[in-house]
């Protein structure tokens, strides 16, 4: 099934609670609320992307429990069928080993979790139409 | 000895017989004229016969025999036609008549045969009295011919000897029975014979003589050279009768003129010149000597005078010479001349005046080219000279080289004493070894601290102190050395004398001579247990340190982004529950915005934090930075913060400084943000940066003329977390000057500042100076300096 015709899925892998929840908050702002499923540490995000349909990107976190983001990252781009599914880091970390670290593992983006709400929500506003509607994908990854 | 035949006369007219018969009748004739003339003009009578009687005497003793009777006959028929009466006729008148004529004629044979008797005696005495003479004369030649010392003979015309002289038989020792005729040619020397022989026969043909030389060989069997010389005797006729030789032994000439010839021939090899002349008359003789020396063959000089043609040099005056000459009869000594090619040659010579029988002076001149010695004698005194002066001079340096010597053997000693004063002084071993690696010497320190003697450590003993588990190394470390010539250097524990190990660096050192050997190893052994000791203490404080800064780096780390988790969460929610529009009152909302602020603030304070820790962490990437760039960019931000302010700003282009680029952006990211912060406040704000100097050294700057400081407090300025203004007046983590000052710390440079309260303030920072050099890219020329150590330098 044409995936763009389908329903736009983000996957946001995110343990904090509240931030999960700014995070929805700014998405809904802007109209992306609807197909966003919340993992709350790597192994969900992780049996999630196994079991369902691939989302249109996933919106990951670098501080999680037990597994790390970079871990969640790389298990992620290993898999064939998610090597090529496009992964925004969301971070606070400005750390140029992180940034290092996610490139190398195969990020298609990293941003930063900017503190002031503010900022977030225009963030997540330009996340969400960049990679939501402007980004194209291959529609067959199994080629 | 047979006789000699008599000679035939064969030659004169007169010996034909016919003539003589044909002259009778003419006499005959003559004289019946003569009786006639007689007769008739003279008017005597005549007896008949008168004239012819005489007539036929005259005739037969002269003319011989039959002219004689020719006469006779003649007379006789002529008479009766002349003499008798009838004169005019044959017949004859009377009988008395005839019997007269018959007694004439008679008379007249008769008188012939008389005649001819007295002709053929007188003939014979002659005959007898020629050959008395011939033979006195031939004993008179033997005689001769016995007594001269030559060999000599005699042949017959047909060249067979009949006679040798007494020499012959005495040389030859034959007989005459060999001799006769050709035997002579057993003396002969075979090979030559023929020859002989041949010119002998031509000669006795010819009649004509010979000269020849031949060998005979003498009667003790040796030849000897002869000679020979034979001269035919020759009759009337020119017929030859006999023949005469001699031979003359000439062996003896011979000898002499091969001795005259050899000498000839060494006088003419001689390589002297010799000259024969006249004193008057010039030169003679001119042997090939002599034309070698001078060039000029014997054609050129004969006649001319020799000073004249060499151009003689001589040392005394030609004329004192001559007399000396006369005196003397010789004069010797050396002359100068000039050779026809112009070289000079130098002569030794020897003058021999030769007075001959007849009283004419010549001079025997005999040069000898001494040219070559004479120079040779030349460079010998030149040499002897050069070797005089340089015998004096090497004495001169010997006797310098000698005062050097001593000098320097002074200085020697005294370095060595001034060596073994400091070896033995200094706190180090100091040890001496030969090239092959034996020790020679230790000083003091060594003998003191292992406790051996220093027979003990010559040679190989030098390992004997080092612990075993090091004595391998410090062997292989020096068989090292000691084989490339490379510097020795190897730690090692050493035994001291009371048994414990101290930790010792050994050095050692090639000296080396001028030839390129290595004469000598030096080298000491240093204590450097407090260092090992130091070294271990402080790689575990390295240790501690390194552990500490991880656990630094993982905490500042989980700081930034665990302390900033929450603060995320309080704004955020802050600011949905603001934008929830309705059911919030102003107090409320002024509330939350309040929350907000301290949210923000502490989001601020940790962000400064972070910086601080990442300060310290943060491996230093040495680069040149451009400062004038990073505070235009920096500043420019600022602008764009707050576009409505209105602030100068001044910046010194092209600041490059050594450094940390992050680093130092952060730096005046802090400072510059300080200056704007802080001329808030005034209407004409002033921001620059830039480099000047202060006092003796020079520095960046930071200036603005905003708030400034009360300079008292200054010595908090860059206290974390001391601020020196309230909070209600600027705000401010405090945090920034403390990350400033790090960052400039790190770059091992110095901050301070100046401030006047309410004027303004400055901050001056020392960084490096990238000078730039080659390798990097767009960088300047130079080299990295201190700017504080560069007063030439100028901001």
């Amino acid at each position: 099934m044409d995936k763009r015709q389908r329903q736009k899925t983000i996957l946001l892998v995110e343990d904090d609670p509240d931030h999960a929840e700014l995070a929805l908050l700014a998405l809904e702002k802007h109209g992306f609320a609807q197909g966003v499923v919340v993992a709350r540490d790597g192994a969900e995000a992780l049996d999630y992307l196994l079991r369902e349909d691939l989302p249109n990107f996933v919106l990951l976190d670098l501080k999680l429990p037990k597994i790390s983001g970079l871990e969640v990252l790389r298990c992620i781009r290993e898999d064939e069928r998610t090597r090529l599914l496009p992964v925004i880091v969301l971070s606070s970390s400005d750390e140029e080993k992180d940034i290092l670290r996610t490139y190398e593992l195969g990020v298609n983006s990293y941003i930063l979790k900017p503190t002031d709400f503010s900022e977030f929500t225009e963030a997540a506003r330009q996340v969400g139409v960049y990679w939501l509607t402007l980004n194209q994908v291959p529609r067959n990854k199994s080629a | 000895m047979s006789s000699p035949p008599v000679p035939k006369p064969q030659n004169s007219i007169l010996s034909r017989l016919d003539v003589r018969c044909f002259v009778a009748v003419v006499a005959v004739a003559a004289a019946l004229l003569l009786r006639f003339v007689v007769e008739h003009n003279l008017g005597l009578k005549l007896t008949p016969f008168v004239v012819l009687y005489p007539t036929i005497m005259v005739v037969a003793i002269w003319a011989g025999l039959w002219p004689g009777l020719v006469a006779t006959a003649v007379s006789t028929l002529a008479s009766p036609y002349f003499i008798l009466e009838p004169r005019g006729s044959f017949s004859i008148a009377s009988v008395g008549d005839a019997i007269s004529l018959a007694l004439f004629a008679v008379m007249g044979v008769s008188i012939c045969w008389i005649a001819e008797r007295y002709r053929i005696s007188h003939q014979y005495v002659a005959a007898m009295e020629r050959e008395l003479v011939v033979r006195e004369s031939e004993k008179q030649f033997l005689t001769l011919a016995n007594a001269m010392p030559q060999l000599a003979w005699m042949a017959h015309s047909d060249g067979s000897l009949f006679w040798y002289n007494q020499r012959w038989y005495e040389y030859t020792g034959t007989t005459p029975a060999e001799m006769d005729g050709w035997g002579w040619q057993s003396l002969h020397d075979p090979t030559q014979l023929p020859a002989v022989l041949e010119r002998w026969r031509a000669s006795i043909q010819t009649g004509a003589p010979f000269d020849m030389v031949f060998p005979l060989r003498g009667k003790d069997g040796i030849f000897r050279p002869f000679l020979t010389r034979i001269v035919p005797m020759k009759n009337a006729d020119g017929e030859v009768v006999r023949w005469f030789g001699t031979n003359t032994d000439i062996s003896e000439q011979e000898k002499t003129e091969r001795a005259l010839r050899r000498q000839a021939e060494l006088l003419r090899l001689s390589f002297d010149a010799v000259i024969v002349w006249r004193l008057d008359e010039g030169i003679e003789s001119w042997n090939v000597g002599a034309e070698r020396m001078y060039g000029f063959t014997e054609n050129d000089v004969l006649g001319r005078v020799t000073h004249d043609l060499l151009q003689t040099a001589s040392p005394k005056p030609l004329p004192e010479i001559r007399s000396e000459l006369k005196n003397r009869g010789y004069w010797e000594g050396e002359l100068h001349h000039i050779a026809r090619d112009g070289r000079t040659i130098i002569v030794s010579t020897r003058w021999q005046l030769i007075q001959d029988e007849n009283g004419i002076d010549r001079v025997l001149e005999i040069n000898r080219d001494i040219t070559e010695r004479k120079l040779a004698e030349q460079a010998l005194r030149e040499g002897e000279q050069r070797y005089r002066e340089l015998s004096q001079q090497l004495e001169e340096r010997v006797r310098q080289r000698t005062a050097e010597l001593e000098a320097t053997l002074f200085d020697l000693a005294q370095s060595e004493r001034q060596f073994v004063a400091l070896a033995n002084f200094v706190p180090q071993m100091v040890w001496m070894c030969t090239p092959d690696g034996s020790n020679i010497y230790f000083n003091q320190r060594w003998v003191e601290y292992t406790g051996l003697t220093l027979e003990e450590s010559y040679g190989a003993g030098w390992n004997t102190p080092f612990h075993p588990d090091d004595k391998q190394t410090a062997w292989d470390a020096w068989n090292h050395a000691t084989g490339t010539g490379e510097r020795y250097r190897v730690e090692s524990r050493l035994r001291a004398a009371d048994g414990s190990y101290r930790w010792f660096l050994m050095l050692g050192e090639p000296l080396w001579d001028d030839k390129g050997n290595i004469a000598r190893w030096f080298g000491t052994c240093t204590d450097i247990s407090e260092l090992k000791r130091s070294e271990a203490a402080l790689r575990e404080s390295q240790r501690g340190l390194e552990a500490v800064n991880k656990e630094l780096e993982s905490f500042s780390y989980s700081v930034s982004h665990d302390l900033r988790a929450p603060l995320r969460t309080l704004d955020g929610f802050s600011q949905a529950l603001l934008a929830t529009a309705d059911g919030l009152d102003d107090k409320s909302r002024h509330y939350l915005e309040r929350i907000r602020a301290a949210a923000q603030r502490m989001r601020n304070l940790i962000d400064a934090l972070l910086q601080l820790s990442r300060t310290t962490r943060a491996d230093l990437q040495i680069q040149p930075v451009d400062l004038s760039q990073i505070a235009e960019l920096v500043l420019s931000d600022l602008r764009s913060s707050e576009p409505d302010r209105i602030v100068e700003i001044r910046i010194q282009p092209k600041l490059k400084a050594s450094g940390d680029p992050q680093l130092l952006q952060a730096a005046l990211q802090n400072l510059l943000a300080n200056a704007w912060k802080f001329t808030a406040r005034r209407d004409h704000a002033v921001i620059e940066f830039g480099r000047m100097n202060h006092g003796s050294t020079s520095a960046f700057f930071v200036r603005d003329n905003g708030a400034g400081f009360d300079m008292q407090h200054a010595d908090r300025l860059f206290g974390p977390f001391q601020r020196l203004h309230a909070d209600t007046e600027f705000q401010g983590t405090g945090i920034g000057l403390a990350t400033v000052q790090r960052i400039v710390r790190r770059h091992q440079g110095r901050i301070w500042a100046e401030a006047v309260p309410d004027q303004g303030a400055t901050f001056y920072f020392e960084l490096d100076i990238w000078k730039g050099s080659t390798q990097d890219q767009g960088a300047q020329d130079g080299q990295a300096t201190k700017a504080k150590d560069d007063p030439a330098s100028r901001g």
